[in-house]
């Protein structure tokens, strides 16, 4: 079953100055955090005069599952102090990592390849719906700032497998439960089992979403890449 | 869209887009980053990253409240699924492939076809299949559009067709279109994976094979790719192995069954394919096969005291196939489709074999009384038998097909091609046999009979027309596949040419699809359907002048098929469909080997006729929840005539009336899968033997004297009502699969175990007592075919 009822406007055309980069020197860093599982951070490491700044260009996602995974690269912002220990980094926040546009994307779905133009498309749409659903859980209370797994949600997202699985069927969902508790966008992708997939076949891609505003509290670490 | 608010974040200045939706925004020259937001009641506020101050940026904004929400397919695509026609093919899909191929000691995409209606059971080794009733080699398997003349290995017991490069597999078994000819019962159409979408590999080791597949991009663009593989299978290891466990359990079949292996199994096949897809209209590809496979075996009995007439046998089988062929597919124009093909085989074949009997035996006391004048106690036998042959196959062939869409639904295809073969046979040898004198003494002899199969280098040129006419009625309501072909064979060899016949062969499938659902029948559709088919008999490449066949009495084998069917949809994602069908065969080649002195004359004919009719129906789950699979169900009749062989109608030697097929995939979990191949066939037809009885016969020691030695034969008759045994293998694969964390590399380690109830039913069934001694004239207990213990494989895989 297709979502279909987006309409795309095109309606601005910026024009810019040109002007000069800043940066005192080139030097791309990436790195991982333990609470962002399966994605990397690019950045621009920009050493000042008291502490160096990192700029994040870059944010890679990757979830794999029994039966395939999805990947996808996007233009991404935000500003962190960064000290370095060996391969460990101490990071310290300034602006917040914000994901942007999709630079490429692709899935594999058992021996079935999406690449190129269709699987950046169909990243892209994983992910904004993977990004509401965020949004929504967010609005839970109950549910715990930080995820370590994607199931802690299922409860929540998807009680109907607490009923078990019919032996010939995929999941009957139900659409009462559906209409109380999500709002009106997310109806159909969930009664059609769309976001059910789309947890289950990219559960840390989930976990990366929900963790991101709170990964950094405290002085996280990471490791360089 | 004119007033959209643009605030860049940093500044908090806010600009608004006029009348053609465009802005200007100004920024300091040390700025190399900016954030902006575009707002506008009605649409989702987007915030926007800029990094490049010297290029136009367009902005999408979504109306309020609607996520984009393209579903990503949640089952693989149905591939080949517009390609299937009831009353015509089966489109077997890549689940099944991947289930019932990848199991047994050989992946094979055949074990695939074996379960699909309409094929009568051909064991776990048996790559030849009867379809409907005619003969296993009636079946044409193609490649991409290639004929492969000889697609298998260790003589038939496998095919070619390795799965992992295998995209689809269409199985024709009914009136399938005159695009498509010499194939007098089915057409198995292999396509390959296209290698334009990128890098992939992959590699299994399990216990007698490695292969490894690679595909790989050979341009930014994905336009054009190489795919290219390697299978090694070796049993050495295995069968060690298993003498191994025979030895140390004292199980003596078992170490008897591996130990007489001198040899052991092998194949090595090789891959390649290339494809270069520059525009949606154009495509070339490129395709290159090259497989080796044999066996030796060997049984060395000679000494053993144990034995009063020992026996030796030495036998070496070699198969080599190569095969390279090449294509383009263009759209000239909009309504124009175009496709060309050439292509080059090769294949060798040889065969080594040596016999030997040797020793001493006392006469017994009734042998003694019956002849009561033999010279000595006992006698001395040596025969030898010593057999080779090599056949050596070269052809060329090419196809033109044009399709020409006369309106939307209504398509014009016509076409032609040629085949060329070049065929060489050389071989010489003798074996001992009992014969049967003729009057007045009918006298039974043992005796060696010089074997010398015609050596000549012969040429067989095929050509065929055709003109096809596909057209689709009332949308859809009514669809007509309507043609004629033509088909011509000119055999040439030194100073002989033969000509057959045009060859014309019509053909109609009318496929009527109602838009009516019957309760929980949903989807119905019906079809009727008869044609001419025809091929060439394999054995034609090696007529030679002495057979004395004249010009234009050659003959291909013909059927004149007719079927009906019925397909329909049911809940829960399944299908089922069931067809009825009626043979007319005729015009088939068999020999006759007529044995005077010490030479066999071989006498041809083209008389045969045979009738086949039945019905088969399948029951197929698609991919879903716990549990999918496929059920079938097969039922056959059929007789044949041959004239001057006996001339009295006959179950011929592939028959069963029943094959039943049931494939399970049992999904637990996303990671694990049980899957279960359970067949069920009724036997193939079985001679009844006769009363065993003795004679004397001339035989000669190892020195060269003459002895005169006991012996015993029985003649066995042809039977309308004995069948061998049933055959009931049940095969278990248990497989366990997921990716390396964080990787994109997935892995896979399985069990499997095949024809499990082996041991079960070789125990309980009745053995076979057609087997007898010669030299004693004891019954000999003959195992039923195949092996007696089931085959274990384990394996382990890895693929990108």
């Amino acid at each position: 079953m297709k979502f279909k009822n987006c309409i795309y406007y095109a309606i601005i055309l910026l024009l810019f100055q040109s002007c000069e980069t800043k940066n005192s020197k080139d030097n791309l860093l990436t790195f991982t955090v333990k609470s962002l599982p399966g994605t990397e951070i690019t950045g621009i490491v920009d050493s000042g005069e008291d502490r160096d700044i990192v700029y994040v260009t870059r944010i890679r996602l990757f979830s794999n599952w029994a039966n395939g995974w999805t990947e996808g690269s996007f233009e991404a912002s935000g500003k962190y102090y960064i000290e370095t220990f060996g391969s460990e980094i101490n990071l310290t926040e300034i602006d917040p990592i914000e994901i942007w546009d999709i630079n490429s994307g692709e899935i594999r779905y058992f021996d079935k390849y999406y690449r190129n133009d269709d699987g950046e498309w169909k990243v892209k749409n994983r992910i904004d719906r993977l990004r509401e659903v965020v949004s929504i859980l967010k609005k839970n209370s109950d549910l715990p700032e930080k995820m370590e797994k994607s199931s802690e949600v299922y409860s929540y997202l998807f009680p109907e497998l607490d009923e078990g699985r019919n032996l010939f069927k995929d999941i009957k969902w139900n659409e009462e439960y559906t209409k109380e508790t999500f709002p009106e966008n997310i109806w159909e992708l969930r009664d059609s089992g769309t976001i059910y997939r789309d947890v289950t076949e990219s559960p840390d891609i989930l976990v990366t979403l929900y963790n991101l505003d709170s990964f950094i509290k405290d002085n996280k670490t990471g490791r360089k890449k | 869209m004119e007033g959209v608010k643009i605030t860049e974040i940093n500044s908090g200045l806010q600009y608004f887009t006029d009348f053609n939706g465009q802005v200007v925004l100004e920024f300091d020259r040390d700025i190399n980053r900016a954030v902006i937001i575009a707002e506008l009641i009605g649409y989702e506020p987007r915030k926007q990253l800029v990094t490049n101050f010297n290029e136009t940026l367009t902005i999408e904004l979504l109306m309020e409240g609607i996520l984009e929400g393209e579903e990503l397919v949640i089952e693989a695509e149905q591939i080949g699924e517009t390609d299937e026609e009831i009353g015509i093919s089966t489109v077997i899909e890549r689940e099944i492939i991947e289930s019932a191929s990848k199991m047994g000691i050989i992946e094979d995409v055949v074990n695939a076809v074996k379960i699909l209606p309409g094929v009568s059971y051909s064991g776990n080794f048996g790559a030849y299949m009867s379809v409907r009733g005619s003969d296993p080699n009636g079946l044409t398997a193609v490649m991409d559009g290639f004929v492969t003349k000889y697609p298998n290995h260790w003589g038939g017991a496998f095919s070619i067709f390795n799965p992992n490069i295998v995209e689809s597999i269409k199985f024709s078994p009914g009136i399938f279109s005159v695009k498509n000819g010499q194939a007098t019962s089915a057409l198995l159409e292999v396509k390959t994976i296209d290698p334009t979408d990128g890098l992939k590999y992959s590699g299994v080791l399990s216990t007698s094979t490695l292969e490894a597949f690679g595909q790989f991009p050979l341009d930014k663009d994905n336009k054009l790719g190489i795919l290219t593989g390697f299978r090694f299978t070796n049993y050495e290891l295995a069968m060690n192995l298993v003498k191994s466990v025979g030895d140390g359990l004292n199980i003596k079949e078992l170490s008897a069954t591996v130990g007489n292996i001198s040899k052991a199994p092998y194949i090595y096949d090789f891959y390649l394919k290339s494809q270069y897809n520059p525009s949606q209209s154009f495509k070339w590809y490129l395709n290159g096969f090259w497989g080796n496979d044999g066996v030796g075996i060997k049984n060395i009995e000679l000494g053993d005291k144990t034995k009063e007439i020992a026996n030796g046998f030495n036998f070496f089988y070699l198969n080599s196939d190569f095969f390279i062929s090449t294509g383009i597919s263009m759209l000239p124009t909009e309504k124009l489709h175009l496709n060309f093909l050439m292509g080059y085989e090769n294949w060798e074949n040889k065969m080594d074999a040596n016999f030997t009997e040797e020793g001493y035996r006392a006469y017994s006391d009734s042998f003694k009384k019956q002849y009561p004048s033999l010279p000595s106690e006992g006698f001395s036998i040596f025969t030898k038998t010593s057999y080779t042959q090599n056949t050596a196959k070269q052809g060329i062939q090419g196809r033109l097909d044009l399709d020409y869409s006369l309106t939307n639904s209504i398509y014009l295809q016509f076409g032609g091609g040629s085949s060329l073969d070049f065929t060489g046979n050389t071989g010489a040898g003798n074996f001992w046999t009992i014969t049967q004198g003729g009057p007045p003494l009918y006298k039974t002899e043992y005796k060696s009979i010089e074997f010398k199969p015609s050596s000549s280098d012969s040429r067989t040129l095929t050509s065929f027309l055709y003109v096809n006419l596909n057209s689709s009625l009332l949308e859809n309501l009514v669809k007509i596949d309507s043609g004629i072909r033509v088909d011509h064979s000119l055999f040439m060899a030194d100073n002989y040419t033969l000509n057959t016949y045009p060859e014309i062969s019509p053909r109609i499938n009318v496929t009527y699809s109602p838009n009516i659902s019957w309760g929980i029948l949903k989807n119905n559709s019906f079809s009727i359907g008869t044609g001419l088919f025809n091929k060439n008999p394999f054995e034609s490449e090696s007529f030679s002048k002495d057979l004395g066949i004249k010009d234009f009495e050659m003959k291909s084998e013909k059927s004149f098929t007719n079927v009906v069917g019925w397909q329909t949809y049911l809940p829960l994602d399944m299908k089922f469909k069931i067809e009825g069908y009626y043979k007319y065969i005729y015009d088939i080649f068999y020999s006759v080997n007529n044995s005077s002195g010490s030479e066999v004359k071989r006498e041809l004919y083209f008389d045969g006729v045979g009738h086949a009719a039945g019905g088969d129906l399948m029951l197929d789950k698609k991919s879903s929840g716990l549990i999918d699979g496929l059920f079938s169900y097969t039922f056959i009749y059929a007789r044949y005539l041959k004239p001057n062989a006996g001339n009295s109608w006959y179950y011929p030697g592939f028959h069963r009336f029943n094959s039943l097929n049931l494939l399970l995939n049992i999904k637990p979990t996303q990671s694990f899968t049980i899957t279960s191949k359970l067949a069920f066939a009724t036997g193939t037809p079985s001679s009844e033997p006769g009363e065993i009885t003795s004679f004397q016969a001339e035989v000669k020691d190892k020195d060269g004297n003459s002895q005169i030695a006991e012996m015993y034969t029985r003649s066995s008759y042809y039977s309308d009502t004995l069948r061998s045994n049933i055959s009931l293998p049940l095969d278990i694969k248990v497989s366990y699969h997921n990716y390396f964390k964080n990787s994109k590399y997935q892995w896979e380690a399985y069990l499997a175990i095949q024809d499990i109830l082996s041991p079960l039913l070789s125990s309980i069934l009745p053995r076979s007592s057609t087997q007898f001694s010669k030299w004693s004239g004891e019954i000999q207990e003959a195992p039923s075919s195949g092996f007696s213990f089931p085959i274990i494989t384990v394996g382990f895989s890895m693929s990108f």
